[in-house]
């Protein structure tokens, strides 16, 4: 154990030796080589891990845009992991499984550490809404599951891959309106557990679940996309395809079809989608080239 | 003896040249292969999203007062899918016939979750100029119905 680095930590969570231990033990684990280009550098004001493969990338960029509005869903997210209630965010750059634009994973720690990783090919020639999708979509897994976490309700494997911690057997659905948000996860996971859905989905499937007041995640992103990206940074040809095929309404609709990039084979997809008919059925399904010819320049 | 020459040169570079011209993935029904279909009457659109590593439910078991209980969960372990679409408007991309035995190039579902490295699938099937899909159901009286789809590629997860 290194004092000096516990020490200094501590000054992150004042008084809290655990957390700075934990932290030290964190950091120790991953980055056991003194090489200069495999480590991370520690954020003491943001209270974040960044990294060497996501410093001065153009994800990093497209990290510090989306904080610019203190009161965005994404920043009050990012500084619920300000560490100093055990809960710690690892940003990076790297290979992700098959086409993934990126990853979430936690921590088997008894502190709460949650790696994002954005893909190396989306931080090179991937646009800067697939970035912003990536990102804000990979804060929410984090966001929720520490939310999950910190109620017991969750247990993480020896590779961060999440699994919940209780046994839905016999478990009979309550009233919703009856029993709190805790409790409300339990109901709904168990409530996909009793269905056979798809094992893998639950995560995605509590995208589409009430949990800010009255808005669920998907939403919440929605709204992040409208209010908080720069749609002038697009080209003229981005916003004038958009706006023939959906009017006036066109960010919004942009942005809600971005929203539920990686949600496609959960079971309110395919309902979204088919509200819509002809070139704006076509816009949506297609959304994925539309916004790999998108803006890539962050400044 | 100088025809005779051009005419084999002409035709062995016409089958390099062309044979990665087409591939055909032939697909049937299965619960990991979801096809979503779209039509107007402009529009014929089709959507298949195929899952190349099905995951499994784990079963835990345990005894609970004396009963056997089985729990099964799943973990959030990303699963690679493929995502193919048909796009047809105006009939600028109607599906054409193809006789089974005039197939060189076809590769099956079964095979593709075999692959070794899906990566290098994605990129194989790239690498013909034009991939088609189809529906082994659709075989009647030796021909099959093929569809040209998009640029293959992985539906990116998050």
């Amino acid at each position: 154990m290194d004092f000096t680095l516990v020490n200094s930590i501590n000054n992150w969570a004042p008084g809290n030796l655990e957390t700075a231990t934990a932290l030290a033990n964190y950091l120790a684990n991953c980055y056991s080589e003194d090489d200069e280009d495999f480590c991370a550098e520690v954020d003491f004001v943001e209270k974040v891990i960044k990294d060497s493969s996501f410093k001065d990338t153009n994800t990093e960029c497209i990290h510090e845009k989306m904080k610019t509005n203190p009161n965005s869903i994404y920043s009050k997210m990012f500084a619920h992991f300000n560490g100093t209630t055990g809960k710690f965010l690892h940003l990076k750059v790297g290979n992700t499984p098959s086409g993934d634009w990126g990853i979430t994973r936690g921590s088997d720690s008894n502190a709460q550490f949650y790696t994002i990783t954005t893909d190396s090919d989306i931080n090179t020639n991937g646009s800067n809404l697939m970035k912003y999708v990536t990102l804000c979509h990979e804060m929410i897994h984090a966001y929720m599951w520490s939310s999950l976490e910190d109620a017991g309700l969750l247990i993480f494997d020896q590779y961060g891959i999440p699994d919940p911690s209780f046994d839905c057997v016999d478990y009979d659905i309550p009233n919703l309106n009856d029993i709190s948000l805790e409790d409300r996860f339990v109901a709904v996971i168990c409530a996909m557990d009793n269905a056979q859905v798809e094992s893998g989905l639950w995560s995605h499937e509590l995208f589409n679940k009430n949990v800010f007041e009255i808005e669920d995640y998907r939403q919440a992103l929605e709204n992040f996309l409208i209010n908080e990206y720069d749609w002038n940074s697009e080209s003229q040809s981005f916003r004038t395809e958009a706006e023939n095929v959906f009017g006036s309404n066109w960010k919004q609709e942009v942005a809600r079809a971005i929203s539920w990039r990686g949600l496609e084979e959960t079971s309110g997809y395919l309902p979204y989608r088919n509200n819509y008919d002809g070139f704006q059925y076509l816009y949506i399904v297609n959304i994925i080239t539309k916004i790999e010819n998108g803006n890539k320049n962050c400044q | 003896m100088k025809n005779l020459i051009l005419f084999l040169f002409a035709v062995f570079a016409t089958s390099f040249c062309f044979s990665q011209e087409d591939i055909y993935v032939l697909i049937k029904e299965t619960p990991d292969i979801k096809h979503i279909a779209y039509k107007s009457d402009t529009i014929q659109h089709d959507q298949y999203y195929i899952k190349l590593s099905p995951q499994k439910r784990k079963i835990t078991l345990s005894i609970i007062n004396g009963n056997l209980r089985k729990t099964s969960r799943g973990g959030v372990a990303s699963r690679t899918t493929l995502n193919f679409i048909y796009q047809n408007i105006n009939g600028n991309n109607n599906p054409t016939l193809i006789k089974k035995d005039s197939i060189k190039n076809e590769i099956n579902y079964e095979e593709m979750i075999l692959a070794k490295d899906y990566k290098n699938l994605i990129e194989t099937l790239r690498s013909f100029k034009n991939v088609y899909l189809i529906d082994e159901a659709s075989f009647f009286d030796g021909y099959y119905i093929a569809k040209k789809i998009e640029k293959p590629s992985f539906l990116p997860g998050l």
